[in-house]
């Protein structure tokens, strides 16, 4: 069988499990390896950058959260992003879909975009920190141009606003958070929990809702590409996680090919053809590149050598 | 040597400790003095019918209203001391406050009880009306080791490869070894239990700021009830809009003269007393939700967001029900 519908399979296997609160109810909570939000009705486990977010605003050091996350990486680097997170499924599914070309100027709106929103959320809450946010974030947008290290830019707003504003911003404007726990609670009418459909926190999580499809219309794996906070701390495990993608040089041959490897890439990573192992913070493991190559040149396997 | 390791651990066994913060107030406006009173006595059960606070010396314009403080444990073997304060117009410049709180707590396992006393010095100063603000931040030494984690986030694309193998395995091992020492797995565990209906945005964060105001009205309302009720306000440490549910649920209480009584609920710490209540919806205890306990049951309503209006209707249809 071929990679990718391997990985699909995986991927709706996983989805019961991350799912199990409505089959195991009272299961006992612990951190989802992904972005995964804690309110969700069904699910059962610790959102990694929600509990960050909630034990940094406290004065805690996340130790909990820093430890399952690096064993996660360490073991697997950002290989959960492309197999078990169920938010990349929805990433998948959509990248499927979508017919458009992914356009840098497009991407860099809708970041702006979603700056804007995040900065919004925290003026809410406080509007000195929110002026700052706004100020320092739009700044770095276009201060670092390079839309790939702005998920490292979105760590360091979260982490901030989470001590200056003392509440959890970046779940007010996390997409996995509309579709999750937003939409579910407005919807279900019995859920008793009065969710003020015209206030500004559900219309600023609708705007992110729709934000996050039109960026995966436009750009494949949008989220987990520029946003996704927990994708840029996983991925500073890639250098080092037993799971690796290799390359054998002699086998490997990119003029004959014309890069079918890095047009295969939902994640955009270049760099491919030129490494003996892809430890690129962007390289999720899904192994879409190992399918496409026709020279077999690349493959995924558990190793510990370098 | 011997009489100082006796007096040691006499200070250690017999002492009281208290923790304050420093008080920023407004002129003209309500205040709550906090303090943390720690007996080094982790199976201490206070009795707050039986602790009090005296107030030995203070400014003129500080009213101090030490008959209506309200102790509550906030980890085991510490107490949480909230003292209602007003302050007049004429208030300026600092000032210090001298209270003595008698704390009485008994250890049930060894079988003794004992009062103690603690004299707490607190410092008020008088700030302008914008920046008097209660808002619970972290300390300045989490945003310094934030700071140097994310610094080094950024070094990890510039060290050698096999510094950046140790540093990793590094962070797993610290990161479990200080989760279990910390416990914040079980911290971990009831941030996910509970659900904070604000945490994810499915209302507005209501920040306490000074003391909330409630409408002539519900003044009014609250004042001629005929019937007497408990309200049950439950919360947890880290939910974002229990300060401020529990500050207008206060004033409601207050303005009743006694037909509302007040009881506070931390879910985290009293599970088996908020089971008692169907405050669990989607599978999670949402919060803040605030449950009204009548003859024929339990009403409960959440949220922090026009919290004053939904429980005078509540009252009203309560009040209707029983006539």
């Amino acid at each position: 069988m071929r990679l990718p519908r391997i990985r699909r399979i995986v991927q709706f296997c996983v989805l019961p499990i991350a799912y199990i609160g409505f089959i195991v109810p009272g299961i006992v909570h612990f951190v989802w390896p992904s972005i995964h939000c804690y309110a969700c009705p069904l699910s059962a486990w610790i959102c990694p950058i929600g509990a960050m977010q909630n034990f940094v605003k406290e004065g805690r050091f996340p130790f909990f959260v820093l430890g399952t996350m690096f064993g996660a990486g360490v073991g697997f680097g950002r290989a959960v992003c492309a197999w078990v997170c169920p938010f990349g499924l929805l990433n998948d599914i959509l990248a499927g879909i979508s017919r458009f070309r992914t356009r840098l100027r497009v991407v860099e709106l809708l970041l702006a975009v979603f700056l804007a929103l995040f900065s919004l959320s925290a003026a809410l809450v406080d509007l000195r920190a929110g002026v700052a946010i706004a100020l320092f974030s739009f700044f770095a947008l276009f201060a670092i141009k390079r839309f790939y290290l702005f998920k490292y830019l979105v760590l360091v707003v979260t982490v901030g606003a989470a001590i200056v504003c003392a509440d959890t911003i970046f779940c007010k404007v996390c997409a996995v958070a509309t579709f999750e726990a937003s939409l579910p609670y407005a919807i279900s009418p019995s859920a008793g929990i009065p969710v003020e459909v015209l206030g500004a926190p559900f219309l600023i999580h609708l705007a992110v809702g729709v934000l996050a499809i039109v960026g995966l219309l436009w750009a494949r794996r949008f989220w987990c590409r520029y946003i996704c906070p927990f994708g840029a701390i996983l991925g500073l495990a890639n250098r080092f996680s037993v799971l690796r993608l290799m390359r054998d040089p002699q086998k490997c041959n990119p003029k004959t090919c014309r890069s079918a490897c890095i047009r295969a890439c939902s994640m955009g990573v270049t760099s491919i053809p030129r490494l003996k192992s892809v430890d690129s913070t962007d390289c999720i493991r899904c192994g879409d590149c190992v399918d496409a190559c026709p020279n077999r040149a690349l493959r995924l396997r558990f190793s510990l050598k370098r | 040597m011997l009489a100082a390791v006796v007096l040691l651990l006499l200070t250690q066994v017999t002492g009281i400790d208290a923790k304050v913060e420093s008080l920023k107030v407004a002129p003209s406006s309500q205040t709550v003095i906090s303090a943390l009173i720690d007996v080094h006595d982790d199976a201490a059960e206070f009795h707050p019918e039986q602790c009090d606070v005296e107030v030995l010396s203070g400014p003129s314009w500080l009213e101090v209203a030490s008959e209506e403080a309200v102790f509550e444990p906030a980890a085991p073997g510490i107490v949480r001391v909230l003292v209602p304060a007003t302050v007049n117009a004429n208030a300026s410049g600092k000032a210090e406050l001298r209270l003595r709180v008698k704390i009485y707590y008994c250890n049930n396992f060894e079988g003794w009880c004992r009062a103690d006393k603690v004299d707490v010095k607190v410092p008020v100063e008088v700030v302008a009306p914008s920046a008097a603000k209660i808002v619970a931040r972290p300390p300045i030494w989490t945003l310094i080791i934030a700071a140097a984690f994310l610094v080094a986030t950024f070094a990890f694309f510039f060290l050698p490869r096999y510094v950046r193998s140790l540093c990793c395995v590094g962070f797993v091992v610290f990161g479990l070894i200080g989760a279990v020492q910390h416990r914040e797995h079980i911290k971990a565990y009831g941030i996910a239990k509970q659900l904070c209906v604000s945490c994810i945005g499915l209302e507005r964060t209501y920040v306490l700021r000074g003391s909330p105001r409630i409408a002539a009205e519900t003044r009014d309302f609250v004042a001629s009830l005929n019937n007497t009720y408990e309200i049950v306000v439950f919360s947890a440490e880290w939910c974002t809009n229990c300060p401020y549910a529990k500050a207008v649920v206060k004033k409601m209480v207050e303005a009743s003269g006694g037909k509302l009584t007040m009881r506070i609920v931390d879910v985290e710490k009293d599970k088996d007393e908020a089971a008692k209540y169907p405050i669990e919806r989607g599978g999670r205890i949402a919060l803040p939700a605030v449950a009204v306990r009548t003859k024929d049951g339990v009403e409960v309503i959440f949220g922090a967001q026009n919290i004053e209006k939904r429980l005078v209707d509540l009252l009203r249809r309560l009040e209707g029900r029983q006539r």
